[in-house]
C-alpha cells in the first residue's frame, strides 16, 4: 500500500478558511463587492488546486493509495495518536471537486443575487467557511478530523439557514436545523468510540485512520456486543438470556444515524425543508454540493464497515428507499418553489442511500455527482425565478415565465428532465443505475426497486407539475409584480447556463456498457470501492429492461403531468382532488413536523416548564433562596413587635422578670 | 417580741414601693414618671429605717443620706434630659418617643 | 401615741402618694409630692432620726421638687393630660403586676418583722452619723461627691442649645 506525499492538499480548505475569515472580520470596512469578489477567487483558488491534486492522484502509479499530506500531529493519547493529516484518494477526488466547482458556481452566482444585500460580507464570509469546513471533512484521513468538519458545517449551516435571522421564523428555522443535526451528531460520536472499543476488544491498535480500520476492519467481523444491563450480576442468572448484537453492526446503526442527521434521512429529516429559509444559494449550497451529501459521503468513505453488516445495509436501503417514497410524495403537493425543491432533494438523497444500501456506493457517488449539478441548477434557478418576480415562491402565483425569463426557463426545463430522468440527461444516467443494482443486488429486492421506480414516477410528476405552473400555461401572477419582472443578472444566467450543460453531460461520464459505453466513472472510483463483493454479476439484458422501464416510466410521467397541468379543466380537478384527506395529509406533510413536536417538543418542553416552575421556581428560587430571608423576615416583624421603643413596655417586662425572682427567693425562704 | 413600728415602716415601704411602681409604669408624662421614682427611692429609704430600728446603730441613716444623694442627682439629670428632650421632640409623653422603635 | 402618729403619718404617705400617681396635672403631682415626702420627713423623725428628717425636708422639697415645678413651668406643662384615662391592656398588666409586687413585700416584710429586734430600737444622731460617714464610709462619701460633679457637668452640658462637638 502506498502512499503518495503532498504539501499543497491543505491549501484546499485552508483558503476559503482563511479568506472567510478575513472577510468576516474586515469585510464591513470596504466596498461590498470585493468580499464577494474575495470570496469567489479564494473559491476559485481551492478549485484549482484541487484539480491539481486530482492531477496528482492520476498521474501516481496504479499501486498508490492516496496523496497524503500530513499537517501535524494533533493529539497523541495513550495509543491512540490522532493527526491532523488530509487525503485525497479518488473518492475524495470526485467530492473535493464537487464541492470546489459547485461551490464557485453558487459564490460566482451569489455575487448577482447578494448585491443589494447590505450584509453581504457577513453572507460570503459563512459561505467560504461553510465551503472549507465541508472540504476538510471531505478530506479527512481519519473520523476525528472528520468530525471537525462535520461539525462545522452543521455549525455554518445553522448561521446561514437563520441568516436572516432578524425574522424570528427563520431564525427558528436555523435552530431547528442545528438541533436535529447535533441529535445526528451525538449518535456520530457514539459510534466512533464503538468502534474504538470493538478495535480494543478484538486486540487492534487503537486508530481512527480510515486507511488503518480499513486494513483491520476483518478482525472486527466476529466481535459481539453483550446487550444486558449489569452484566457481572446478569450472566449466572438463567432468566437473563445473553443478547448481543454485532459490534459492527451496531457501529454502523450508530453512524448511520448520524448520517440521517446530515443527510436528511428518516427520521431526522425535518430540518431539510425549514432550511429554505436561508438566502437560495445557501439553500443550493446546502442541498447540492455541501452538508446533505456529507451523510453519503461518509457511509461510503467506511464502506468497509458496512458491508461486514448486512443487518445495518439493508436499515440504510429501505430507509433510504422510504424516505426516497415519503419526500417524492410530500413533493406532490406543495406550493412552495423552494419547498418542492427541498423535498425532491430529501427524496433524491434517499435514493443514494438506497444506492449505498445495495452495496452500489460507486452509483451513490455518482448519483451525488449528478444530483449536485442539476439540483444546484433547479435551485439557483428557482432563486432566479423569486429575484425576478421580488420574492414570490408560490407556483400557483407564477405561470406563463417562460417568455419573460427565457435563460432561467431554458436551464430549469433542462435541470427537470436531468432530475427525472430522461435520457440522455445526468440524472438518467445516475437514477437507472441505482435502480438496476436495487434489483439486480445480492442486497436489493424486487421490493426496493418498486418503491425506487415508483419514486421515480413522482419525481417527474412533481417537478413537471412544478414546470408547467411555472414556466408554461398562462400568468397567474399578481398584476402589481407583473410589471417589474426581469431575468436576472449574468453572473446568475452564467452560472445557469454552466450548470445545465453540467446536467446534461454529466451522465455521460459513467455510459453503461450496453450502449457501448466505458462506466468511465465506475472504473475511476474502483480502487476504493473494490472490496465489495456484494453486486451481483453484470446481467446486460435485465439491464436493458430495466432501463427502458426506467425510461417509459420517465417519459410517460413528464408527458401526463404537463398535459394534466396545462389542460383547461385542471382547475376543477384540483379543486376535487384538494378536498381529498389524502391530498391534505401530503399537502400537511403528513403532519410528521407535528408528530415531532407531540413526541418530542411538547414532553420536553412541559419537562422543562415543570422543571422551572416547580424545581427552579418553587423549590430553588422560592424555598432555598428566599425562604430563608422570608422566614427571617416574618420572624423579624414579629420579633421587632417587642422592639417597640416604649420605654414603658420595657419596664413592664423587666417588672414582670423582677417579680418572679423575687416570688422564687421568697418560696425557698 | 415583734417590733410593730418596725413591722409598720416595713409595710408602708411596700405600699409606697408598689404606688411608685405603678405610676411608673401606668403614667405617660416622663415628669409623673419620674416623681414616682422619687417615691420608689423613698420607699426604699423608709425600709432602711425600718432595718435600722431592728438592727440598731446608724449605719441605716447613713445609707439613706446617701440614697437621698444619689435620689438628687437623679431627679437632676433625669429633668435635664427632660428638657433636652422636650427640645427636640416637643414633647414629654413617654408613648410618642419610641426613636428606638423596631 | 407613737402608734398612732405612725399611722396618721403613714395615711398621709399613702395618700400623697397616690395623689401623684392619680393626678392629671403635673403639678398637683408635685404638691401631691411634696406631701408625701413631708409625710416620710415625719416617719424620719417619729423613728428617731431627727437629721434624716430635716436632710429630707430640705433637699426633697427644698430642691428636687422645686426643680420639677421649675420643669414644669419651663416647659409650660401646666395642664391636664387629656388622654392618661382610660382602661388599656398595659395599665391592667401594670396593676396586675403592682398587686402581685405588693403580695410579695408584704410578705417580706411580715417576715422579716417577725423575727424581733437585734438590739434596743434606737434612733441616731447627727453625731452618730457624721461619725459613720465620715469614718467608715469615708471614700463612699467621696465617691458620692464625685458623682455630684459629674451630675453637675453632665446636666450643664445636656442643658447647652447648641449640640456639643
Amino acid at each position: 500500500m502506498n502512499v503518495f506525499v503532498s504539501n499543497d492538499l491543505w491549501l484546499i480548505p485552508l483558503i476559503p478558511f482563511v479568506v472567510g475569515f478575513a472577510i468576516g472580520l474586515f469585510g464591513r470596512y470596504v466596498q461590498q463587492f470585493w468580499s464577494g469578489f474575495a470570496a469567489c477567487l479564494a473559491m476559485l483558488a481551492s478549485l484549482v488546486y484541487s484539480i491539481k491534486a486530482v492531477f496528482l492522484l492520476a498521474s501516481t502509479p496504479a499501486d498508490v493509495v492516496h496523496v497524503k499530506q500530513h499537517v501535524w500531529t494533533w493529539m497523541t493519547s495513550g495509543g491512540l495518536t490522532i493527526d491532523f493529516s488530509l487525503v485525497v484518494d479518488q473518492l475524495t477526488a470526485v467530492m473535493i471537486l464537487i464541492v470546489t466547482g459547485v461551490g464557485f458556481l453558487i459564490h460566482y452566482y451569489s455575487l448577482g443575487y447578494m448585491e443589494h444585500d447590505h450584509d453581504s460580507p457577513r453572507f460570503f464570509c459563512q459561505l467560504n467557511l461553510f465551503a472549507g469546513f465541508m472540504l476538510l471533512l471531505v478530506m479527512a484521513s481519519n473520523l476525528l478530523v472528520m468530525f471537525v468538519g462535520w461539525e462545522g458545517v452543521g455549525a455554518c449551516s445553522y448561521l446561514l439557514i437563520g441568516f436572516y435571522f432578524k425574522e424570528s421564523e427563520k431564525a427558528a428555522a436555523g435552530q431547528k436545523a442545528f438541533l436535529v443535526n447535533r441529535i445526528g451528531d451525538v449518535f456520530f460520536v457514539l459510534g466512533v468510540l464503538l468502534l474504538l472499543y470493538g478495535l480494543a476488544q478484538a486486540g487492534l491498535a487503537p486508530t481512527l485512520e480510515f486507511a488503518q480500520i480499513k486494513a483491520g476492519a476483518g478482525a472486527l467481523e466476529d466481535q459481539r456486543l453483550a446487550l444486558s444491563w449489569g452484566t457481572a450480576a446478569g450472566a449466572g442468572s438463567p432468566l437473563v438470556e445473553p443478547t448481543s448484537v454485532g459490534l459492527v453492526t451496531m457501529v454502523c446503526l450508530l453512524l448511520f444515524v448520524g448520517a440521517t442527521g446530515k443527510s436528511a434521512q428518516i427520521p431526522l429529516f425535518v430540518w431539510l425543508p425549514d432550511a429554505m429559509a436561508g438566502p437560495t444559494p445557501v439553500s443550493a449550497l446546502i442541498h447540492a454540493a455541501t452538508m446533505v451529501t456529507a451523510g453519503v459521503y461518509m457511509v461510503c468513505r467506511l464502506h468497509f464497515l458496512f458491508v461486514m453488516s448486512p443487518t445495518a445495509m439493508a436499515v440504510i436501503a429501505w430507509v433510504g428507499a422510504l424516505t426516497a417514497l415519503m419526500a417524492g410524495v410530500i413533493g406532490l403537493a406543495q406550493r412552495d418553489i423552494k419547498r418542492v425543491l427541498a423535498y425532491s432533494t430529501i427524496s433524491q438523497l434517499g435514493y443514494m442511500f438506497l444506492a449505498a444500501g445495495v452495496g452500489a456506493f460507486a452509483a451513490a457517488i455518482f448519483h451525488l455527482l449528478t444530483h449536485a449539478f442539476f439540483k444546484a441548477l433547479l435551485f439557483l434557478g428557482a432563486g432566479s425565478v423569486i429575484h425576478g418576480l421580488k420574492g414570490e415562491q408560490d407556483i400557483f402565483k407564477m405561470g406563463g415565465l417562460r417568455t419573460k425569463l427565457p435563460v432561467t426557463h431554458l436551464t430549469f426545463v433542462v435541470g427537470a428532465l436531468a432530475i427525472a430522468g430522461v435520457p440522455p440527461l445526468a440524472g438518467f444516467f445516475s437514477k437507472d443505475l441505482i435502480l438496476y443494482h436495487a434489483y439486480s443486488s445480492r442486497l436489493g429486492s424486487p421490493g426496493l426497486y418498486l418503491i425506487a421506480l415508483i419514486t421515480a414516477v413522482l419525481t417527474a410528476f412533481y417537478m413537471f407539475r412544478m414546470v408547467t405552473l411555472v414556466f408554461w400555461g398562462e400568468s397567474r401572477v399578481d398584476r402589481a409584480v407583473k410589471k417589474h419582472i426581469h431575468e436576472s443578472p449574468p453572473s446568475m444566467t452564467i452560472t445557469l447556463m454552466f450548470l445545465a450543460v453540467l446536467s446534461a453531460m454529466a451522465g455521460f461520464l459513467n455510459l453503461p456498457k450496453i450502449l457501448k459505453g466505458s462506466e468511465w466513472f465506475d472504473t475511476v472510483l474502483h480502487p476504493v470501492f473494490a472490496r465489495v463483493h456484494v453486486l451481483g454479476a453484470p446481467d446486460h439484458r435485465l439491464e436493458g429492461v430495466l432501463m427502458l422501464v426506467s425510461i417509459l416510466v420517465a417519459v410517460i410521467g413528464v408527458t401526463m403531468t404537463t398535459l394534466f397541468y396545462l389542460s383547461p379543466r385542471k382547475d376543477e380537478a384540483l379543486e376535487e382532488l384538494e378536498v381529498t384527506w389524502v391530498y391534505r395529509a401530503i399537502y400537511r406533510k403528513f403532519a410528521i413536523d407535528e408528530l415531532y413536536a407531540l413526541i418530542v417538543v411538547c414532553p420536553l418542553s412541559a419537562f422543562s416548564r415543570f422543571l422551572k416552575d416547580a424545581f427552579d421556581g418553587a423549590l430553588i428560587d422560592r424555598t432555598l433562596v428566599n425562604g430563608p430571608p422570608r422566614l427571617l423576615k416574618i420572624a423579624g416583624r414579629f420579633l421587632s413587635e417587642f422592639q417597640s421603643g416604649d420605654v414603658q413596655r420595657y419596664l413592664l417586662l423587666l417588672t414582670l422578670g423582677m417579680a418572679a425572682i423575687v416570688v422564687y427567693l421568697i418560696k425557698t425562704l | 417580741m415583734t417590733d410593730t413600728l418596725a413591722q409598720g415602716y416595713l409595710s408602708l415601704s411596700a405600699i409606697l414601693f408598689t404606688i411608685g411602681t405603678i405610676g411608673v409604669l401606668a403614667r405617660r408624662n416622663v415628669l409623673v414618671v419620674l416623681m414616682s421614682v422619687e417615691l420608689i427611692l423613698n420607699a426604699a429609704n423608709l425600709a432602711f429605717v425600718g432595718f435600722g430600728r431592728l438592727r440598731g446603730g446608724p449605719e441605716a441613716a447613713a445609707i439613706v443620706l446617701f440614697v437621698i444623694v444619689v435620689a438628687a442627682i437623679e431627679a437632676a439629670v433625669g429633668l435635664a434630659i427632660v428638657v433636652a428632650l422636650f427640645r427636640g421632640r416637643g414633647t414629654t409623653r413617654l408613648d410618642e418617643i419610641n426613636l428606638l422603635r423596631g | 401615741m407613737t402608734l398612732v402618729l405612725f399611722y396618721l403619718f403613714a395615711a398621709v404617705v399613702v395618700a400623697g402618694a397616690v395623689g401623684v400617681v392619680l393626678a392629671s396635672n403635673p403639678v398637683t403631682s408635685a404638691f401631691s409630692l411634696i406631701v408625701s415626702l413631708l409625710g416620710v420627713a415625719a416617719l424620719f423623725g417619729l423613728a428617731g432620726n431627727g437629721f434624716l428628717a430635716i436632710i429630707q425636708v430640705l433637699i426633697y422639697v427644698g430642691a428636687v421638687v422645686t426643680l420639677f415645678l421649675f420643669v414644669i413651668m419651663l416647659l409650660d406643662l401646666n395642664g391636664p393630660d387629656l388622654d392618661e384615662t382610660g382602661i388599656t391592656f398595659h395599665r391592667v398588666a401594670a396593676l396586675l403586676l403592682a398587686a402581685i409586687v405588693l403580695g410579695s413585700l408584704l410578705s417580706v416584710s411580715a417576715i422579716l418583722g417577725a423575727m424581733g429586734p437585734e438590739a434596743e430600737p434606737a434612733g441616731s444622731t447627727a453625731l452618730q452619723i457624721a461619725q459613720m460617714v465620715f469614718g467608715r464610709h469615708a471614700v463612699s462619701f467621696e465617691l458620692a461627691s464625685v458623682l455630684l460633679l459629674v451630675a453637675v457637668v453632665g446636666v450643664v452640658a445636656l442643658g447647652r442649645k447648641e449640640r456639643l462637638g
